[in-house]
């Protein structure tokens, strides 16, 4: 069956909106103390929601910060999971997050532009609030060029890679890795490897893999 | 060149769709099992710039690695002794 319906293209001959696929809007966000001394998944709550999430945050420039995981309960995802760089002293984390779903979240207004696909289902509504793309990068981890650190959300990928590796005679004696943000300044952000755990009576000393590269897009609303 | 698109404000008079705006669209999303490599064929994604996430949906254990190969996306267990495979959510989305 052809398309039919409406196609919007923006000035850089982009599709905005078509009459297909669902555009991505604002379902949640917030700020999250993580706890520097726990080395396990974080929760982090958010609006229960049966639309696949995307989660983007946005990390302070002391620790590293990394998004991990999707916690679910029946249908419905009630958490995304994140993971701090780990420091004994304790202390906290702050991250601010924000997670976007596919369709609408609010209700349908009265007036303004409403936009379904073939099946009946909303693909934008004028009164969400849709996730816009900043900038993307492709390439070596460091430092990173973005618009603005200070105020938009990051999307890193991959999501949790995760190495190991031998740290000496101190404890632990294997200590974990994976692949984080960290902001420098208000326009750079760090794709770096921090340690968030470790075993002091190791099977295995040394294994896993984190990437050269990585993909960090920036967004916001 | 002359601008074209749509803008679009919300009932608080905010802008909330410009005509240079990049917005994204869901083209596809699937949970797939621990352990199990996979792949789709999505040709319409053919010219289009996308991106692949693979996101965990199990505690403490290693999403899938998804990457993209022309129009195929394909994902990838991982595990290692102190992590095990974990239930997956594959999303692609499209942003342009």
């Amino acid at each position: 069956m052809s398309d039919y319906g409406l196609k919007i293209i923006n000035a850089g001959s982009e599709v905005q909106i078509d009459s297909i696929y669902k555009n991505y809007c604002l379902l949640d966000s917030g700020v999250t103390a993580l706890n520097l001394s726990d080395s396990s998944f974080q929760e982090v709550d958010f609006i229960n929601t049966t639309k696949v999430p995307i989660v983007a945050w946005r990390p302070n420039s002391s620790w590293g910060s990394a998004y991990v995981g999707l916690k679910k309960s029946g249908a419905n995802f009630i958490d995304a999971w994140f993971l701090s760089q780990y420091d004994s002293g304790g202390g906290v984390n702050s991250i601010a997050w924000i997670v976007f779903v596919s369709g609408n979240v609010n209700a349908i207004p009265s007036y303004g532009l409403v936009v379904y696909n073939s099946s009946g289902e909303v693909v934008f509504s004028s009164d969400d609030n849709y996730m816009r793309i900043q900038s993307v990068y492709t390439g070596s981890l460091g430092n990173i060029s973005v618009k603005d650190a200070d105020n938009n959300y990051f999307i890193l990928m991959p999501v949790f890679p995760m190495k190991y590796a031998g740290g000496g005679i101190h404890y632990p004696i294997v200590v974990f890795f994976t692949m984080g943000l960290k902001k420098v300044n208000s326009t750079t952000i760090s794709v770096e490897e921090f340690a968030f755990g470790g075993v002091d009576n190791p099977s295995y000393i040394t294994g896993g893999f984190i990437p050269s590269t990585c993909t960090l897009i920036e967004v916001n609303i | 060149m002359a601008d074209y698109g749509l803008k679009v404000w919300d009932s608080a008079g905010t802008l909330i769709l410009d005509l240079t705006d990049t917005i994204t669209r869901l083209r596809y999303s699937g949970e797939v099992a621990a352990g199990v490599d996979g792949s789709i064929v999505l040709s319409d994604i053919n010219g289009k710039s996308t991106v692949e996430i693979g996101v965990a949906l199990e505690d403490e254990k290693l999403p899938h690695f998804v990457s993209r190969s022309g129009t195929t996306i394909s994902w990838t267990a991982k595990s290692n002794p102190y992590y095990d495979s974990s239930n997956s959510l594959v999303l692609v989305f499209l942003y342009t």
